[in-house]
């Protein structure tokens, strides 16, 4: 049974061949990317790397990590996605090698290949987190880096991430994201110990509806939070 | 247990879909620097989204539209232009009777429609050359008379239905093998990236089984131009505001059958309440034919609006004075307000506005289509002109210029039309002394009238 919810992959195929429309509805993704970038690229240093980004989508981090100098490839199961992100590389001449596979089958295949793994607003669109997770462990290298980020699970995140996102900002297409599958930090702690991973940082990131800002804030895991895990020597 | 193969089985890809030409293609775009076309280093072709890649995408098949992506087509034809229109069709000119929207088209225009090649079928078709214009004032003794002699030319230019200039002109396009006529063509996403604009349409028929993904063809270009008219949707996506001036009258068209021949003469009669305009028609055997423009204040238009035909033909004989003898009058009328707009800049990223989409006048002349021909004929040498300078097709410098030539021209014209308007509509004395003794004196002065002439006629 591969770790893959197909009708969370049929949600984002539908709005696949948006996915670069930066006010369209993967705005919120284009508009925290160049915080998640820098924030992975200052503790990471990606330049000349080898690194993998999990559920890549259409492109919009591995594109961004591959103008930062990493050698950089991008896995997704949804098929429309994918193309949409081969088409945009072959526009904006980004050097980024995509493929169709889940993070647990590269695991088999290619164990211990990658520098750096990321895998941002993913965990929450999967059955099984964990075993996403532990498949990250296994494709990076001894002493790599690792980066997670998805929505917390509490009425703060339900009311920002499914009510604020969702509906009244519209800055989401709905059913974007189910609660239920929302992961507290204690939750993704645990799976990263289990995977033999250690924690080393976590932070939250924030949105200003007024301001219309995003920014990392540490401390404020509340809603959408991101961390950095190494995997020993 | 799912997986990508399932969902491609069921025809979600179409085998002419041109993703994966898009590398290709890139090599053959006139002054497109190549620099994106690196290939991703994933081998397989993408799959799934189909988009279609031209050089220029222009948006609305009217008559500016359709002479635009004509025009660009056949001085260029390496461009590829997808001419995306929002009607499922184009309604053909009716066999055996006139139609009321009418326009009065200068050499300038008729040259440019010969350029294209569709000169030919206009003439064919129909069209009535008008030789003489003769204008008066109703409520005074003011008048004036311009006619082709006194300038040495065959005629002052040619009244054409509406439907004949666009219905010519989309076979011209649909001729030329790099433009791409696509009716029904909705665009609900616009978003630009890379350096090209993405449209993205409606999807009209949404499949039976909602477990698919939709997947409406996007079409891709460097350049957008926009000619979809009054309330154009490509001027709100490049949130450009409009100054408007809002005449508070109406526009009543018709067509009227007269008891004498209108002689290829537009007869224009200016009332307190506005112009009325009898504009000839030539073609179906008679020369008792003419197009009626009655600008009138909305009060009045309702009235007129609302009179039977006889009564609406009595007020046609008394505002011509009855030059033209009894009025008959039986075809519906069709009215519409008009307004004055000017768009505050008819540039934005990678894209352009032509013809009413960047300007709006008073139809009073007929100057309209003209000026948005000129847009055409202006921006195909400006385009022309970057590409033999190796600059991208949507370049800004490219655009710039165009704007430059066009703006200030169209400015002038909106500006004239308005004073025009109001030197009509004032009532008070000295306006209208000044009007009479200003109309007799210009019909006076044959120099003076020869310089009014040829400026009409933009040549």
């Amino acid at each position: 049974m591969r770790n893959v919810d197909q009708s969370e992959i049929a949600k984002f195929e539908q709005l696949a061949s948006r996915w670069w429309d930066k006010s369209g509805e993967f705005k919120p993704l284009h508009d925290i990317n160049p915080l998640r970038a820098n924030y992975i690229d200052a503790r990471a240093g990606v330049a000349g790397k080898k690194l993998l980004d999990v559920g890549c989508g259409g492109g919009i981090l591995a594109e961004s990590m591959a103008q930062r100098g990493a050698e950089v490839t991008g896995i997704d199961m949804g098929e429309a996605p994918l193309s949409v992100a081969k088409l945009h590389a072959l526009e904006s001449g980004a050097k980024v090698d995509y493929r169709q596979i889940t993070a647990e089958e590269l695991a088999e295949q290619e164990p211990e290949s990658f520098d750096v793994v990321t895998c941002l607003e993913m965990l929450e669109h999967v059955p099984d987190p964990a075993s996403v997770i532990r498949a990250c462990a296994a494709l990076v290298k001894p002493g790599g880096n690792l980066f997670f980020s998805t929505i917390n699970r509490n009425a703060k995140a339900w009311l920002f991430a499914v009510v604020g996102a969702e509906y009244v900002m519209k800055m989401l297409p709905k059913g974007t994201h189910e609660y239920g599958k929302f992961i507290r930090p204690s939750e993704m702690g645990q799976w990263i110990r289990e995977a033999g991973l250690e924690l080393q940082h976590i932070t939250g990131m924030t949105y200003n509806p007024l301001t219309k800002a995003y920014k990392l804030k540490e401390g404020d895991v509340d809603v959408n939070y991101l961390v950095h895990v190494t995997r020993p020597e | 247990m799912a997986n990508g193969n399932d969902r491609n089985a069921v025809g979600i890809n179409s085998t002419d879909s041109v993703e994966g030409k898009v590398a290709k293609d890139q090599q053959h775009l006139p002054g497109e620097t190549d620099k994106g076309a690196v290939q991703a280093s994933g081998t397989e072709e993408p799959e799934m989204i189909k988009r279609r890649r031209a050089d220029i995408a222009i948006i609305g098949a009217g008559m500016v539209g359709l002479a635009q992506a004509a025009l660009l087509a056949t001085r260029m034809p390496k461009l590829k232009i997808a001419l995306l229109e929002a009607a499922a069709e184009i309604a053909p000119t009716t066999e055996g009777d006139y139609e009321a929207r009418v326009v009065a088209l200068t050499r300038a225009s008729q040259s440019l429609l010969e350029e294209v090649g569709a000169w030919e079928a206009i003439a064919a078709q129909r069209l009535c050359p008008y030789t003489d214009m003769r204008v008066w004032d109703a409520d005074g003794t003011g008048r004036i008379h311009f006619g082709c002699r006194e300038i040495g030319e065959p005629n002052l230019g040619h009244i054409v239905e509406n439907s004949v200039v666009v219905n010519a002109l989309r076979d011209v396009v649909e001729n030329l093998p790099n433009v791409e006529l696509e009716l029904g063509f909705r665009t609900e996403h616009w978003w630009r990236d890379c350096k090209l604009w993405n449209l993205q349409p409606r999807s009209e028929f949404p499949r039976l089984d909602d477990e698919l993904p939709q997947m409406s063809e996007i079409v891709q270009a460097p350049l957008l131009i926009g000619a979809d008219g009054a309330r154009s949707q490509v001027r709100d996506q490049l949130q450009i505001e409009t100054e408007d001036t809002d005449y508070q009258q109406q526009a009543i068209v018709t067509v009227v059958r007269t008891e004498k021949d209108h002689a290829n003469t537009a007869w224009q009669s200016f009332l307190k309440t506005g112009p009325v305009a009898f504009l000839p028609l030539a073609g179906l055997g008679d020369l008792q034919h003419s197009a009626i423009v009655w600008s009138a204040d909305d009060d009045l238009a309702q009235e007129l609006l609302l009179l039977d035909d006889s009564a609406f033909a009595l007020y046609l004989e008394r505002a011509t004075g009855g030059r033209l003898g009894t009025v008959e009058c039986s075809r519906p009328r069709q009215s519409f307000p008009l307004r004055a707009r000017h768009a505050q800049s008819y540039i934005g990223d990678g894209a352009v506005l032509v013809g009413d989409a960047a300007h709006n006048i008073h139809p009073l002349a007929g100057q309209g289509v003209n000026l948005g021909l000129r847009d055409v004929a202006v921006l195909a040498e400006e385009i022309q002109r970057g590409l033999k300078r190796n600059l991208p097709v949507g370049d800004p410098s490219t655009l710039k210029r165009y704007q430059r030539r066009r703006r200030a021209d169209n400015m002038a014209t909106l500006k004239a039309m308005s004073n025009f308007k109001s030197l009509f509509g004032e009532g008070a004395l000295h306006w209208r002394w000044l009007r009479n003794t200003g109309l007799n004196m210009v019909d006076a002065s044959p120099l003076l009238k020869k310089r009014i002439i040829m400026r009409a006629m933009a040549i």
